[in-house]
């Protein structure tokens, strides 16, 4: 890594501009790449410069979601936003049946759509329909098995739409289904 | 008396001394606090659809709904199992709801099922958590993605995802036609729309693409802007030019569409 001239100040600047500009979160690594510093001190930076927005009272904060950082505004703000926002900017809820199929895939992913509806007990093609149609699952490719079945896996729109830091950020499971088939996505 | 919480008062049924829901019913089964072979499901089944039967088909809460069928469903297949030779016996105790999934001795069918209830039961609780930070994110604004724009594109106006509906454009023309002033003298040249069209791709051909708002506001009264609209609305459902928008509140971008691209 080359060792830059700019001072603390200035970088976090730079970061605050990156983070500004960007419509989705910047990981460390990009942060990284940017101040060309390792990236122990690009999270360092981040941090810092995420503690300043934290003071006081501020419209915007810096929030580790999705394995990134990202500006976003203060949600107790949000009744001031809506005054100003075209009526429906809000996505519409997801139904109950939608929400319960996405806990099944963050936990089991990748997972068929048979292993869903053993869960769960009923059929679940309309849900997935919905899902994948919003973004927030995939097909992350085909199970080794009869009729290879597709597989369904989330993707970083699920983390940043429920503010995750990554899926380890879900609750441990108590029971069945131990959350370790997470991370080999 | 139990917290009902959010079991829906609307599909109680009765049986003996217990009265609640199906989910309920199934709950206290799978406690050993009932015995499952002393509720008569037939009627509870009856019970049920009639319970149904009797709401609002607008007002129904077919989560609800369709859990408490399922409840009922489960309660029908584990009576069904007991009734039959070599299933594993009742273990009174062995299991609880809160810590099912430790000892198994004899898992039989009733284990797996439970087991499998358990599961869900788990997703369920993640369910309510994922909504509690689904509504807390969706009062969380940021930079709204940007859509690549591709003015090249000869796709129809009404296709793209980032498209402007006539609304839009309605609304764009309304604020623009509230900054000018409304008698201002006829300009003395009139040109018919027809040649405002061709006006209109020949400055897109130079600049690619121009914000709406620059299009028309070089027009000079309330009359020419409007012309100059009804050309452009033309162009646009020939497929010669294409609104599009990158971001809400965002301008109205004019693209032209090239041929053969």
């Amino acid at each position: 890594m080359q060792s830059s001239n700019l001072t603390d100040e200035e970088k976090q600047a730079i970061v605050e501009a990156v983070l500004f500009s960007l419509p989705r979160p910047a990981s460390i690594k990009e942060i990284a790449g940017v101040l060309s510093v390792d990236e122990g001190e690009a999270a360092d930076i981040l941090n810092r410069l995420k503690a300043t927005y934290d003071r006081g009272t501020r419209g915007i904060q810096i929030v580790e979601v999705a394995h990134g950082f990202q500006m976003v505004t203060r949600p107790c703000y949000a009744p001031y936003l809506e005054k100003i926002e075209q009526a429906g900017r809000t996505p519409q809820q997801l139904s109950r049946a939608a929400l319960e199929t996405l806990a099944i895939i963050a936990y089991r992913e990748p997972i068929t759509r048979a292993e869903i509806e053993a869960i769960r007990g009923v059929k679940a093609d309309a849900v997935l329909a919905t899902l994948l149609d919003r973004g927030l699952i995939r097909e992350s490719g085909r199970k080794d098995s009869v009729g290879r079945p597709i597989l369904y896996s989330t993707t970083p729109e699920f983390l940043r739409y429920f503010g995750l830091k990554s899926l380890d950020d879900l609750p441990p499971l108590q029971h069945a289904g131990s959350p370790a088939l997470r991370g080999n996505k | 008396m139990r917290s009902l919480g959010i079991e829906d008062r609307h599909f109680v049924v009765k049986a003996g001394t217990f009265e609640g829901t199906p989910g309920e019913l199934l709950r206290l089964v799978m406690q050993d606090k009932i015995d499952l072979a002393s509720i008569p499901l037939a009627d509870i089944a009856k019970q049920l659809h009639e319970a149904v039967e009797a709401q609002d088909v607008h007002e129904i809460d077919l989560d609800q709904a369709v859990d408490q069928v399922i409840a009922l469903v489960t309660l029908i297949g584990q009576k069904a199992r007991n009734l039959l030779p070599g299933d594993a016996p009742y273990d009174s105790g062995g299991i609880s709801c809160e810590a099912a999934g430790e000892p198994e001795e004899s898992s039989g069918l009733r284990e797996m099922l439970l087991e499998r209830l358990e599961e869900y039961k788990e997703y369920k609780h993640i369910a309510e958590e994922l909504r509690q930070r689904e509504e807390l994110w969706h009062k969380v604004r940021s930079r709204p993605p940007v859509p690549e724009l591709k003015p090249d594109l000869p796709s129809p106006a009404c296709e793209a995802p980032d498209t402007v509906t006539l609304d839009d454009l309605l609304n764009a023309l309304e604020a623009l036609l509230k900054s000018v002033p409304e008698n201002v003298p006829v300009p003395s040249e009139e040109l018919s729309i027809q040649e405002r069209m061709e006006a209109i791709v020949s400055r897109l051909r130079d600049s690619g693409r121009l914000g709406f708002r620059e299009l028309l506001s070089g027009s000079r009264s309330r009359s020419e802007i409007i012309a100059m609209f009804v050309a452009l609305l033309e162009l646009i459902r020939l497929g010669r030019v294409r609104a599009s928008q990158d971001r809400h509140f965002g301008e109205i971008i004019i693209a032209i569409v090239e041929p053969n691209r």
